[in-house]
C-alpha cells in the first residue's frame, strides 16, 4: 500500500474516527485505526471501533498502490499533530509502515487488517433523513437524563422511536425523564430502538460538521451517515420502560415562569441547600413561588412572581434536576406543571410540545 | 413395630438427669418442637400454617409414621417419649426429641387438637387437650401422619401472653426456626404459610441445593465436606467471601447433629478460616453441619436445645477450620491475606496495600482498572484524574459489566467548587491525589496522610445521617421507576419491621407482598441508578439483625449498613472536586479517625520516615 495526502486532511479525518477508540480496549487491534487505500478511486478509508460504536471516514488521496493495514491510532494522531503542513507519504509493507513528511521519517508497526473486526452487515429497514441541527437539539434535550447504571443497562442510552411522522427521543435515569418530539415533514415510520449514550455523543459531535444526517435503522443496529463519515452502532437490546405511562395526563397545578429568572433563582437558592441533596423547596400560591433552601450553614429564600393556577402546593426538588431541565430548552417562558408533593412535576415550553422533562420530587418531611 | 408400647414413661432418675426447663416460650418454640416431632416421625413433607404470628394458630401437619391410638393418648403425658429408654441412650441421641416434654408443655398452655394415624392402622385418632386437660379422645378419619393445631397459645397464662411481641415479630421468629429446620433437613419438603401467604416453599433437595434455594443467592456456594476420623465430619456450603460476604457473623448458620445451635466457637472457627480471604471485617455466609459422634457432644446444656457442649472444643475447631480452608483452597481463589496498610515503622515495601476488592461483592465482574487519565492540559503537575465521558453499555445476555468505567456521577459525592477552593485556602491540608483509586493522599504539615476513601466516606455518611430521626428524616428523592426487591423469607420478615427506621434515613421502602419490597425514595447520596443495588444490600444486611435487638442497636445497624453501602468503594475513581469534598467533610466529622466499623480511615507517614528510606 502506498499513498500521499495532505497532513491536514489526514489529521482531521483521523480525529473524526478516533473518538471511539478506548484507552485500554479488550483487543489490541481496537487501539488501531484501519487504513484502507483504494487505488482506483484514489480514496482512503479510515475506520475505528470499540465493537459497539464504529466510525468510518473517507478522504481523497493519491493512491499509488491499494491495500489495507491497521495502525496505532493514538501514535498516528500524535505524529500527524507534530508534522508540518505538507504532503505526507505512507508506504506499507505487510504491517511495517513508513511515513515521511518533508525530511521527517517515521517507521511504525501495525497489525494486520484481517484482525480488525468487520463492520456489521446492516440491511437497513428504515431510512430517516434529519437536519443536523434538529438532531443535535433533540440530543441536547434528552442526553442529560440518561442513566449510567449498569444494572438497568437499557436506560444507558436514548430511546428513539419513529411512528408515522412523529419522531421521539426519550431518556431517563429513574429520577427524571426527558422527552423530545418532532413531527417529520414526510414519511410513515414504524421503528424504535435504544442508542447507547456513547454512540449518541459521537453522533452529536459528527453532526456538528454537517447539514444533514441520515439514519438507517435495522434490527439491532443504527447506521448514521454524515456525508463522508459513517457511524455504526449496536443498539441496546432490552425493553425500554413504557414512558408514556409514566407521564401523568392531568396536572391540576400549573405555573408559567420566566425560564431565565426561574433558573437563576434556583441556582442562587441552591447555594444554601443541603450539599448532598441540593434540595430546594418551591411553594406555589396564587401569584408567586417562594423558593427556599436550607442546610447547616444557613438558609435562603426568594420569591418570584409567577402565574400559578391550582391548589397551594409545597414541593421539593433537586435543584440540579430543575436546572438541567431548564437548560435543555431555549423557550423564554416555561410551564411548570404539578400534581402533589410526592408526585412528579413537569417542565415544558409554554408554547410547543416538542420538549418536556418530568422530575420526581424530593420529600420535605422534615422541612 | 408394636405401636402400643412405643411410648414409655421415663424413670424418674432419667428425668432428673435431663436439664429441665420451659420448653414453650413463644410461638416459635412451639413451631420448633412440632417440626422436630414431624422429622422424628420421618416425614417427607411438612406443612406449617400460622395465624396471628402463631399466637392465634399454629398448625403443623406431616406425612410421617403417625401414632396409634395408645400413643396418641399418651403423648401429652409428661416424659412420655418413644425415643429413649435408659439414660445410656442419651449419649447416642439420633432423634430431635428425647425428653417427652414438648407436647405436654404445649398442651398445658394452649388449646391443642391432634389428629393422627399410624402407618398400617385402619383408623386414626383425635386428641384434644386444653390447658393441660384431656378434653376429647376418640377415633377420627385421618391420612397417615400427624396433624396438630395449636390455638390461643398462653390463653390461660396471661403473664406469659403479655410478653409476646407483635404478630410480625413472632411470625418472623417462627419463619426463622422453620428455615433452620428446613436447611438441616433438605430431603423433607417444607411449606410455611402465614396469614395465608406463602413464606417458605422448599421442595426436597440435596443439602447443597436446599441452601441455594433457601438463600436464593445466585452465586454458587462451595461445598464443604471433610471428615476427621474418630471425631466427625463437617458438611454444608460456604459462599466464597470474595463473592458474598456479610458485615457480621449472622450469615454463618451452624448445625450440630442436625440441630441448629448457637455456638460461638464454631462460628468463630468458620470466620477464622476465612480471615484474610476477601474483605477485612467481613464475614462469610455459610451453612455448616457438624456430625459428631454422640459422645463428642452434650446437647442438653440448654433446655431449648440451641446450645451444645463439645467434649473436645479444640478438636471441633480444628475440624471446622480444616473443612472450610479446604473448600476455599479448592476453589482456587486468591487466599493470600491483604497486607494491612503499614504501621508507621515498617519498611515501605512491606506496607504495599493490595488494591483488594475490599468492598466489592463481585470482584470478578469489575472491569480491570484502567490507567488513570492525567489532566495533561492543566499543567499544574497535580495528578488529578479528570472526568471522562461516561458511557458504556452492556450487551444483553452477558452479565452487566462496565465497558468503560465511568467516573462517579457527580451527585454521589457532592461539593461545590466553592468548597474546593476553601479547602485549598485552609491549607494545612493539601490533597495530592488519589492512589490506586482507593486511597487519597493528603499532605499535612510534615506528614503524608493516606486516607481510605471508602472508610472515610462511610464515616462522613454515618455522621451526617445520624443527625436524622423519624421527626427529622434525611432528604430523600422520590423515584420514577421504583425498583422491586425480593428477599428470602427469613430476611423479608425481619426487614418488614425495620421499614420505618429506614425512612428516617431517607430510604422509603414499602412492602410489596411475597417477600418483596418497593423502593419509593432514597437519599440523594445514592447515585442515580444505584438505588436497587444499594437498597438491596442494606435490606439484606438488616434482614440479619437480631429481631430481639433493642431499637438503638437496630438503628445503629441500619446506619452502619447504609454508610457502608452508599459510600464510594475501593476502586472508584474520584475527580478533584469529589476528593476535596470528601476530605473536607471528613475533617468536619467527629470520630474521623475510624469508620463506623472501627477500621482506621487514615494512616500517616512522616517526612522523616520517608527520608530514612532513601538514607537521607
Ligand atoms: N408428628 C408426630 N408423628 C409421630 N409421633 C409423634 C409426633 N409428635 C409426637 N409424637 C410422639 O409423641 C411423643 C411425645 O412427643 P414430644 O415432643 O412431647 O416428646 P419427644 O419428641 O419425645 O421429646 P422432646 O420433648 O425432647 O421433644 C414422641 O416421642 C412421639 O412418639
Ligand atoms: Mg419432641
Amino acid at each position: 500500500m502506498e499513498f500521499v495526502c495532505s497532513r491536514g486532511t489526514l489529521f482531521d479525518t483521523l480525529s473524526q474516527v478516533t473518538g471511539v477508540v478506548k484507552k485500554n480496549p479488550p483487543l489490541p487491534v481496537l487501539s488501531n485505526v484501519l487504513v484502507q487505500a483504494d487505488a482506483d478511486g484514489n480514496r482512503l478509508n479510515l475506520t475505528a471501533t470499540d465493537l459497539e460504536v464504529g466510525v468510518s471516514c473517507r478522504l481523497s488521496a493519491e493512491v499509488a498502490a491499494g491495500g489495507e493495514v491497521t495502525l496505532p491510532a493514538r501514535k498516528l494522531t500524535d505524529i500527524l499533530r507534530e508534522l508540518p503542513e505538507a504532503a505526507v507519504s505512507v508506504t506499507v509493507e505487510g504491517t511495517a509502515c513508513a511515513l515521511t513528511c518533508e525530511n521527517a521519517k517515521f517507521n511504525l508497526t501495525g497489525i494486520e487488517a484481517a484482525e480488525f473486526p468487520p463492520r456489521p452487515e446492516v440491511a437497513p429497514e428504515t431510512t430517516l433523513p434529519l437536519p443536523a441541527d434538529t438532531l443535535r437539539e433533540m440530543i441536547r434535550q434528552t442526553i442529560f437524563a440518561v442513566s449510567y447504571d449498569e444494572t438497568r443497562y437499557f436506560l444507558n442510552g436514548i430511546y428513539i422511536s419513529a411512528q408515522g411522522k412523529e419522531l421521539v427521543f426519550v431518556a431517563t435515569d429513574g429520577r427524571r425523564l426527558a422527552k423530545s418530539t418532532r413531527t417529520l415533514e414526510e414519511g410513515d415510520y414504524d421503528f424504535s430502538g435504544i442508542i447507547p449514550t456513547k454512540a449518541v455523543s459521537e453522533i452529536d459531535k459528527l453532526a456538528s460538521k454537517v447539514e444533514e444526517v441520515t439514519f438507517s435503522l435495522a434490527r439491532g443496529h443504527l447506521v448514521a451517515d454524515f456525508a463522508d463519515t459513517v457511524l455504526t452502532a449496536t443498539l441496546i437490546e432490552g425493553d425500554y420502560p413504557d414512558y408514556q405511562k409514566l407521564i401523568p395526563q392531568e396536572f391540576p397545578g400549573s405555573a408559567t415562569v420566566n425560564r431565565g429568572l426561574f433558573a437563576d433563582a434556583t441556582r442562587r437558592i441552591a447555594l444554601m441547600a443541603d450539599e448532598t441533596s441540593h434540595r430546594v423547596a418551591y411553594e406555589f400560591d396564587g401569584e408567586s413561588v417562594r423558593i427556599s433552601g436550607k442546610s447547616e450553614q444557613g438558609e435562603a429564600s426568594e420569591t418570584l412572581a409567577v402565574n400559578y393556577s391550582g391548589d397551594d402546593l409545597r414541593i421539593g426538588f433537586n435543584a440540579r434536576y430543575i436546572n438541567d431541565a431548564l437548560k435543555a430548552t431555549d423557550a423564554p417562558e416555561v410551564e411548570f406543571l404539578l400534581l402533589e408533593n410526592l408526585r412528579p412535576g413537569l417542565i415544558k415550553p409554554v408554547d410547543g410540545d416538542d420538549y418536556l422533562c418530568l422530575i420526581m420530587p424530593m420529600r420535605l418531611d422534615d422541612y | 413395630m408394636e405401636n402400643a408400647t412405643q411410648i414409655k414413661v421415663l424413670p424418674a432418675l432419667v428425668y432428673e438427669r435431663i436439664a429441665a426447663g420451659e420448653v414453650v416460650e413463644r410461638p416459635a418454640s412451639v413451631v420448633k418442637e412440632l417440626i422436630e416431632n414431624s422429622l422424628d416421625a420421618r416425614a417427607s413433607r411438612i406443612e406449617i400454617e400460622l395465624e396471628g404470628g402463631g399466637k392465634a394458630l399454629i398448625r403443623v401437619s406431616d406425612d410421617g409414621h403417625g401414632m396409634g391410638p395408645a400413643d396418641a393418648r399418651l403423648c401429652f403425658t409428661r416424659h412420655a417419649t418413644s425415643k429413649i429408654d435408659q439414660f445410656e441412650d442419651l449419649e447416642l441421641i439420633r432423634t430431635y426429641g428425647f425428653r417427652g416434654e414438648a407436647l405436654p408443655s404445649v398442651g398445658a398452655v394452649a388449646k391443642v387438637r391432634l389428629v393422627t394415624r399410624f402407618r398400617g392402622d385402619e383408623k386414626g385418632s383425635e386428641v384434644v387437650y386444653e390447658g393441660g386437660r384431656l378434653v376429647r379422645f376418640g377415633e377420627a378419619g385421618s391420612p397417615v401422619g400427624t396433624d396438630i393445631v395449636v390455638r390461643e397459645l398462653f390463653y390461660n397464662v396471661p403473664a406469659r401472653k403479655k410478653f409476646l411481641k407483635s404478630d410480625r415479630a413472632e411470625r418472623s421468629a417462627c419463619v426463622d426456626v422453620a428455615s433452620r429446620m428446613a436447611l438441616a433437613n433438605p430431603g423433607t419438603a417444607f411449606h410455611l404459610t402465614a396469614g395465608g401467604k406463602s413464606r417458605l416453599a422448599l421442595p426436597p433437595a440435596d443439602l447443597y441445593h436446599r441452601c441455594v434455594d433457601y438463600f436464593k443467592a445466585g452465586r454458587e456456594p462451595l461445598a464443604l465436606d471433610y471428615t476427621s476420623p474418630g471425631l466427625g465430619r463437617i458438611t454444608g456450603v460456604i459462599w466464597h467471601p470474595n463473592r458474598i460476604s456479610r458485615a457480621n457473623r449472622s450469615g454463618i448458620l451452624v448445625f450440630v447433629n442436625g440441630r441448629s445451635v448457637n455456638d460461638r466457637q464454631v462460628v468463630e472457627a468458620v470466620a477464622a478460616a476465612c480471615r484474610g480471604v476477601g474483605a477485612k471485617d467481613r464475614y462469610p455466609q455459610a451453612v455448616v453441619f457438624l456430625k459428631l459422634s454422640g459422645r463428642q457432644v452434650d446437647v442438653n446444656v440448654h433446655p431449648a436445645k440451641s446450645e451444645v457442649k463439645f467434649a473436645d472444643d479444640a478438636a471441633v475447631r480444628r475440624l471446622v477450620m480444616a473443612g472450610v480452608t479446604r473448600a476455599l483452597s479448592e476453589a482456587g481463589e486468591d487466599l493470600i491475606a491483604a497486607t494491612p496498610l503499614g504501621g508507621g515503622e515498617e519498611p515501605p515495601t512491606r506496607s504495599r496495600p493490595r488494591r483488594d476488592e475490599e468492598y466489592s461483592r463481585e470482584p470478578n465482574l469489575r472491569s480491570p482498572r484502567e490507567p488513570r487519565v492525567v489532566d495533561g492540559g492543566a499543567g499544574d503537575g497535580v495528578p488529578f484524574t479528570v472526568g471522562r465521558p461516561r458511557g458504556g453499555r452492556v450487551s444483553a445476555g452477558a452479565p452487566p459489566r462496565p465497558l468503560d468505567k465511568p467516573a462517579l456521577p457527580d451527585d454521589q459525592l457532592n461539593f461545590t467548587p466553592e468548597a474546593a477552593r476553601q479547602l485549598y485556602e485552609e491549607a494545612p491540608y493539601q490533597i495530592q491525589g488519589q492512589f490506586a483509586d482507593t486511597f487519597i493522599l493528603v499532605e499535612h504539615g510534615d506528614k503524608l496522610l493516606v486516607i481510605d476513601q471508602h472508610a472515610a466516606h462511610e464515616r462522613v455518611i454515618y455522621e451526617e445521617l445520624a443527625a436524622h430521626d423519624a421527626e427529622r428524616p434525611a432528604p430523600s428523592q422520590q423515584l420514577l421507576l421504583p425498583p422491586r426487591i425480593k428477599l428470602d423469607p427469613r430476611r423479608a420478615a425481619r426487614v418488614a419491621e425495620l421499614l420505618e427506621l429506614l425512612s428516617a434515613f431517607g430510604f422509603h421502602v414499602e412492602s410489596a407482598g411475597a417477600d418483596s419490597f418497593r423502593v419509593l425514595a432514597v437519599p440523594q447520596m445514592v447515585g442515580a441508578g444505584d438505588e436497587e443495588r444499594v437498597t438491596r444490600e442494606i435490606l439484606e444486611e438488616l434482614g440479619d439483625v437480631g429481631e430481639d435487638a433493642p431499637l438503638a442497636e437496630r438503628r445503629r445497624a441500619a446506619l452502619v449498613s447504609i454508610s457502608c453501602k452508599a459510600a464510594v468503594k475501593a476502586g472508584d475513581r474520584l475527580n478533584r472536586e469529589q476528593l476535596v469534598g470528601l476530605i473536607r467533610r471528613l475533617l468536619a466529622s467527629p470520630n474521623k479517625s475510624t469508620c463506623p466499623h472501627g477500621r482506621p480511615t487514615t494512616a500517616e507517614l512522616t517526612e522523616a520516615q520517608i527520608r530514612r528510606w532513601f538514607n537521607r
